[in-house]
């Protein structure tokens, strides 16, 4: 998952555009930064062609699905991807291990809660890279757990009904071999 | 009316009763399967069935969409809209008002409560296809695992691309592991399997991948797993199948499909085609219409919800 055709340059996007969520913070971005959020990106280039006659452009975007609390973890994902990207532009190889152990110190300070509150941001943004970082995290939270420990990670609580999942174990017992200990 | 012909409509009846649409339609997992099975019914056999079946299919096709708030899935909102699509082309005029009235109402009912349901539970539900995209990361024990979690997670972890993955990455290129398997001299069994899955994509019919996963993992003695519906020889009708059971333990079972259980009410019943005495409300053409789809053309509304 490459994009080279971004020159996440600094210096060069000094265009801030701002942001606002759904609980009414008020958030300043780099023009680089926002436009990996492709919902963004999309509502900036339809202001833009709408504009083009009149030459008034309006920077603050709405984000109405979007809470203050993810998106600013959000953009801060964003922001070192993109410092990164821009160190390491001649080297992939370095660039992806760097990422890798940005990503995991980025985990450690991240609760399972949190984690779908990010996705759920992602998701509405339609930050890819972030979205599938996101992603890969939880697939290898919940990887090889048993039922019960993927519920408690996620608050979540069955609504299966006296029988079903029984029913549904019995259905799956070839699968069930090697599931590792809470 | 001939006497042969009220045995044959009394068999219909009693087949499609034997379906127990009234019992399977309030059970949020047995909801979507009575939904295709009716939509299928409305579809290929409503128009040469006997009055008395008509107006319970239709009743039944009320129910369905009464249950529809009840039901909290996104399955279950597409089951219904297929279901609405069928009635629409199938139903005479009057009835088929009334069907897209209910339809309406339970639409917006149903989106009410699931508005109201997400409010409730915070912002922990992922959406589908989030939870899809976040399964497919996953191994098959995994994603097995994580069907078990509710049933938004069931839902998901039965989608049927998640499981051409699988079924990729454990047996190999799904595209090509017939190529392959069409060079191999075969055994009975591969063959078998080989032919089900050519088949499918010469018919282009929808291809049931955690089947066809289920079925080359454990080989091909346990066909019937991924059936909810099959024919029980014994029992001599239409049941759910547990675990490819059915519920008083027989395991002589032929699995069907919603739309073979549509040919199955049809069966040696389309001799009693409705003289159309008092038909006059009926809409002549749209069973027509139907009849002139390719086939693959009328199989893709299914394919889309597998």
């Amino acid at each position: 998952m490459s994009n080279q055709s971004e020159s996440p340059n600094p210096t060069s996007s000094s265009n801030k555009i701002t942001l606002k969520t759904s609980d009414n913070e008020v958030f300043e971005v780099e023009e680089a930064v926002a436009m990996k959020f492709c919902t963004v990106k999309q509502y900036f280039d339809d202001e833009n062609n709408n504009n083009v006659t009149s030459g008034t452009s309006t920077t603050l975007i709405p984000l109405p699905n979007v809470e203050s609390h993810p998106l600013a973890i959000l953009i801060t994902y964003c922001k070192k991807h993109l410092e990164i990207k821009a160190n390491n532009a001649d080297n992939k190889k370095e660039m992806e291990i760097d990422m890798e152990h940005y990503e995991r110190e980025f985990l450690k300070n991240v609760m399972p809660q949190e984690l779908t509150e990010l996705i759920l941001a992602a998701n509405y943004l339609n930050f890819k890279e972030a979205l599938d970082f996101f992603c890969r995290a939880v697939a290898s939270a919940i990887q090889n757990k048993s039922v019960e420990y993927v519920r408690k990670f996620f608050g979540l609580e069955s609504d299966f009904k006296p029988g079903e999942e029984e029913k549904l174990r019995e259905e799956f017992a070839w699968s069930f071999e090697g599931v590792d200990e809470d | 009316m001939s006497k042969a012909k009220a045995k044959a409509e009394k068999k219909a009846l009693g087949r499609y009763e034997e379906l127990g649409m009234k019992e399977s339609l309030p059970k949020m997992y047995q909801y979507p399967i009575a939904c295709k099975e009716l939509s299928f019914i409305l579809r290929l056999a409503y128009n040469q069935l006997p009055k008395v079946l008509q107006s319970l299919i239709f009743q039944d096709t009320l129910t369905a969409f009464r249950l529809l708030p009840q039901m909290q899935t996104c399955t279950a909102a597409s089951a219904a809209h297929l279901l609405y699509q069928s009635a629409e082309a199938a139903l005479p005029k009057q009835k088929r008002n009334l069907a897209i009235t209910e339809f309406k109402h339970a639409m917006v009912a149903h989106k009410r409560r699931q508005k109201a349901c997400q409010e409730e539970r915070g912002s922990a539900q992922l959406p589908l296809d989030v939870l899809v995209h976040i399964f497919s990361f996953l191994d098959v024990q995994s994603v097995v695992s994580v069907g078990l979690v509710c049933w938004s997670w069931n839902i998901a972890a039965s989608d049927n691309h998640l499981w051409q993955l699988q079924y990729a990455s454990v047996f190999g290129d799904s595209e090509n592991c017939l190529n392959i398997k069409k060079h191999q001299s075969g055994r009975p069994v591969e063959d078998e399997e080989y032919r089900h899955l050519q088949e499918a994509m010469t018919t282009r019919t929808s291809i049931d991948w955690r089947g066809a996963f289920i079925r080359a993992y454990i080989g091909n003695a346990s066909k019937n797993l991924t059936s909810s519906r099959g024919y029980c020889v014994y029992c001599g009708t239409i049941v759910w199948l547990n675990n490819m059971k059915c519920s008083d333990g027989h395991q002589q079972i032929t699995p069907y499909s919603p739309h073979q259980v549509a040919k199955y009410i049809l069966n040696d019943s389309s001799n009693f085609r409705c003289s159309s005495d008092s038909d006059s409300d009926s809409d002549e053409g749209s069973g027509f219409i139907l009849w002139a789809y390719p086939r693959d053309m009328f199989l893709t509304p299914t394919e889309a919800f597998n």
